[in-house]
């Protein structure tokens, strides 16, 4: 019996998984990691957790990069200049150069995808700026990469973020024929990093960027927005800006020959130049079908932008091809028709001033 | 002749308690050739009571002149008197008898000391509103406090002296209408086979009917709360009280038993039923806590939130042990306060407890020696550890605690999973008087788990468990 536990015991030391055995002191924890591509090479970037001791607990960042022309060396150039093991799990943004977005991220993706230890849940951002230059110039007291993973989490209230838009579910709008993906776009503007726009990829390549307007659009059409904002003109100078809130209401349903995009929309005003009276129902009947003609409009525009760039971000060959089993669709050929209903929430519209009182 | 009769056995006595300072011996003249002696242990015996049932009653000796010691032994005021043999003297002497020896008769009477403690509330198993008396070291009381709540020609004893020299009564009780027959015969069985010199309390005997199981889990109960022995023996189980003992023992004891201490029955079953939860969950957290923090942090740092890893990984800066050794020492740390906290008088106890916080908790930190995480996750272990009244099971959970430290240093999460299962397997086979251990959880039984891991409502309360008693399952009758 002795001899029996004696070998078990000797049997479980080559098979122990020590290997893998990091004391957390000997660990460096990557935030962030941005990929670039300069003079025909690719710059890799870690953002790093500087977790050394100090006096006021703020959290500091240490930068490393390695460069290559291929990527995986590139990564490697940048581990091996690290004293300590790179902990790539906790990764949370994944920066991608403009530049490298036009040429084509089938490299990039077929990378991390590979690479076990980076988490696939991870956000790739399009940056107009290198991405090293915004890791290494970061002025915020946050984590640049922290602080851009809080912005597509937790604000709510920017309208231009996709917000579950993370690395899984972009490649598998790339590797789908009748999906085009579409990723964050991040600007750097008085040395805060601010998301504002969307850019479009067809397959693996980045196509355009829209504007901030044409983004919060194309999130009611993906039905991923939040909070969007648009207004209506009642005179040349005066107009009623209203804000609007989506609950996964836009659906998109297939025709013969033209598709039906309806939409339903919560709406609030939120400033009236026109000082109209929202006591007489009437205003808000004849308002109603200003908003939703607008919003209509909207629609269209970046349905038609969409369209110019032969960029399926819509996924409308998707949804053809589960109706009738036709991969060759051509879905410029269909006609769009859109349907939007506003439901206007009256609370606070019926204060009067009484005069003198 | 008959003098020289006589000198034989009081000769024998006084031999064989030579040295023996206690020993009282009178002679008393009966007439010119014969003489009456009287024996007692000063010790264990009570003078008083030696004068008011025989030698104030010295006229009674008249009745002796011509005639045997039988005649007398009826008038003799005492509650308990016996005709007794010369083999017998020892043991009733040391039990307090008085004996009298006169021709070729002996006759013992019971002349006991009281020297034995008041009732006093129970010390290790404490509860808010149960009754507040706990057992002695004096066996009679014990059984006194259990009859106090028993109130039944049912409950029944079987009486064993054990220990060649300490003579110890050790009484087997149990409800004859309710317990099986023949677990209180295996356990006089067992009991009787014991061979040796003395018992001196009932953690000898526990031992001995424990043999078999080789676990660190406890498998009999030890209590000092008469209320939990009635309220075991009214389930079919069986207690063994053992004299000089305040602990009593009762068996069989499967694991939920030790999570569930009877001062849960003087609150409601809805509030009592979280703690019963939390309480289960603080076993698993007392054993896997530290395996859990070292497989983690090792292993598996991407199971961790960031931030909270990012704290941690800023408390484990510039600490030069690995945190295995860490765990180790702290463990090995609170340890020796938890030892030196049970053994010294309670006036040095919290002086070690403010010099084991100071030092553990802020110095060594200070010093760089550990990190407060790990102080933390020690802490909560400790902590959860204090929940269970019954010591062998927080020092079994201590056992596998270091099992799981070393699967989890070398395997982390996977060396947690393959310590779970030999923890598992282990308690699976542990039998309690050849029970499962692992009753009610496994064999499954619906009833005895609700009233074990949880607490039922009281009218839901009305069978025994099967595997207690097969006879008498109706506890109670609803209307």
């Amino acid at each position: 019996m002795k001899i029996k536990i004696l070998l078990l015991i000797i049997s479980l030391i080559p098979l122990t998984s020590c290997f893998d055995y990091k004391e957390l002191n000997n660990r460096f924890i990557i935030e962030g990691i941005g990929i670039d591509y300069i003079d025909n090479e690719y710059v890799v970037t870690y953002e790093i957790v500087n977790t050394s001791k100090k006096e006021d607990k703020s959290m500091s960042s240490i930068t490393i990069n390695g460069k290559d022309k291929i990527l995986s060396n590139a990564f490697n150039n940048a581990n091996i200049k690290l004293s300590k093991e790179p902990t790539l799990s906790h990764t949370k943004v994944l920066l991608i150069s403009e530049d490298l977005a036009k040429k084509g991220l089938e490299e990039v993706l077929l990378y991390i995808i590979r690479e076990p230890s980076i988490p696939h849940n991870i956000y790739p951002i399009i940056t107009a700026n290198p991405p090293k230059d915004i890791i290494e110039n970061n002025k915020n007291t946050e984590l640049i990469s922290e602080a851009i993973k809080n912005m597509i989490e937790k604000n709510d209230h920017n309208d231009s973020i996709i917000t579950h838009e993370s690395f899984i579910s972009f490649v598998s709008d790339v590797i789908n024929p009748l999906k085009d993906g579409y990723l964050n776009y991040l600007n750097i503007e008085e040395d805060e990093p601010i998301i504002k726009s969307i850019s479009l990829f067809k397959d693996d390549k980045l196509i355009t960027t829209l504007n901030k307007k044409e983004s919060s659009i194309l999130e009611v059409l993906t039905n991923k927005s939040k909070y969007y904002l648009t207004e209506v003109s009642c005179t040349e100078d005066k107009i009623i800006n209203i804000g609007l809130y989506q609950n996964n209401s836009t659906k998109i349903i297939p025709k013969d020959n033209s598709i039906n995009i309806n939409t339903t929309l919560n709406a609030t005003i939120l400033e009236d130049e026109c000082n109209l009276d929202f006591r007489n129902p009437d205003t808000i009947n004849n308002l109603i079908p200003k908003v939703e003609e607008k919003i209509n409009k909207e629609l269209e525009s970046i349905y038609n932008t969409l369209l110019n760039y032969n960029i399926d971000t819509l996924g409308i060959k998707d949804i053809y091809y589960k109706k009738n089993k036709n991969k060759d669709f051509n879905y410029q050929t269909i006609t769009p028709s859109f349907n939007t209903t506003v439901h206007l929430k009256r609370n606070g519209l019926i204060f009067e001033v009484i005069p003198n009182a | 002749m008959v003098i020289h009769m006589h000198n034989k056995y009081v000769l024998k006595v006084k031999n064989d308690y030579q040295n023996v300072s206690d020993l009282i011996t009178k002679e008393i003249k009966i007439s010119s050739f014969k003489k009456l002696y009287l024996f007692y242990l000063e010790s264990v015996s009570s003078s008083s009571l030696v004068n008011d049932f025989f030698l104030k009653n010295i006229t009674l000796l008249n009745a002796l002149k011509h005639k045997s010691l039988h005649k007398i032994i009826n008038i003799i005021p005492a509650p308990n008197t016996k005709t007794i043999s010369y083999e017998d003297i020892n043991f009733y002497l040391t039990n307090g008898f008085t004996i009298v020896i006169y021709n070729k008769e002996i006759i013992a009477f019971e002349t006991k000391a009281d020297i034995t403690r008041s009732i006093a509330e129970p010390t290790t198993e404490q509860s808010i509103f149960g009754p507040k008396d706990a057992f002695t070291e004096n066996i009679q009381i014990n059984i006194g406090l259990l009859k106090r709540r028993i109130k039944s020609p049912n409950l029944k004893n079987k009486s064993l002296f054990i220990g060649k020299h300490t003579n110890t009564l050790v009484e087997v009780l149990y409800m004859d209408n309710i317990a099986e027959i023949d677990n209180v015969n295996y356990i006089t069985r067992k009991l009787s086979k014991i061979n040796i010199d003395g018992i001196i309390d009932s953690g000898t005997i526990n031992e001995y009917l424990s043999l078999n199981s080789k676990t660190p889990f406890p498998t009999i109960i030890k209590t000092e709360r008469p209320d939990l022995v009635s309220s075991s023996l009214l389930e079919g189980k069986i207690a063994i009280f053992v004299d000089t003992s305040p602990f009593i023992l009762i068996t069989p004891a499967f694991f939920t038993d030790y999570i569930n201490p009877i001062t849960d029955n003087f609150d409601k079953y809805l509030n009592v039923n979280i703690i019963k939860i939390i309480r289960f969950i603080c076993f698993f957290i007392t054993m896997m806590l530290p395996g859990i923090y070292i497989s983690l942090i090792n292993y598996n740092p991407e199971a961790i939130p960031t931030t909270l890893l990012l704290n941690f990984a800023m408390q484990r800066d510039l600490v030069p042990f690995p945190s295995l050794i860490e765990a180790l020492i702290l463990l090995f740390a609170y340890e020796i306060l938890r030892e030196s906290n049970i053994r010294s008088p309670s006036p040095y106890g919290n002086a070690i407890s403010i010099l084991g916080a100071l030092i553990l908790g802020e110095a060594s930190v200070e010093a760089g020696f550990v990190s407060p995480i790990m102080i933390i996750v020690i802490a909560i272990t400790f902590i959860s550890s204090l929940i269970f009244t019954e010591q062998e099971l927080i020092n079994a959970a201590r056992y596998f605690r270091i099992l799981f430290l070393v699967g989890a240093s070398l395997y982390g999460l996977y060396g947690i999973l393959l310590i779970f299962i030999f923890f598992g397997i282990h308690l699976s086979e542990i039998k309690t008087l050849e029970k499962p251990y692992l009753y009610p959880i496994s064999p499954f039984n619906k009833a005895y788990l609700f009233k074990t891991l949880l607490k039922p409502k009281i009218t839901n309360d009305t069978k025994r468990s099967k595997m207690l008693t097969k006879k008498n399952l109706t506890k109670q009758e609803v209307k």
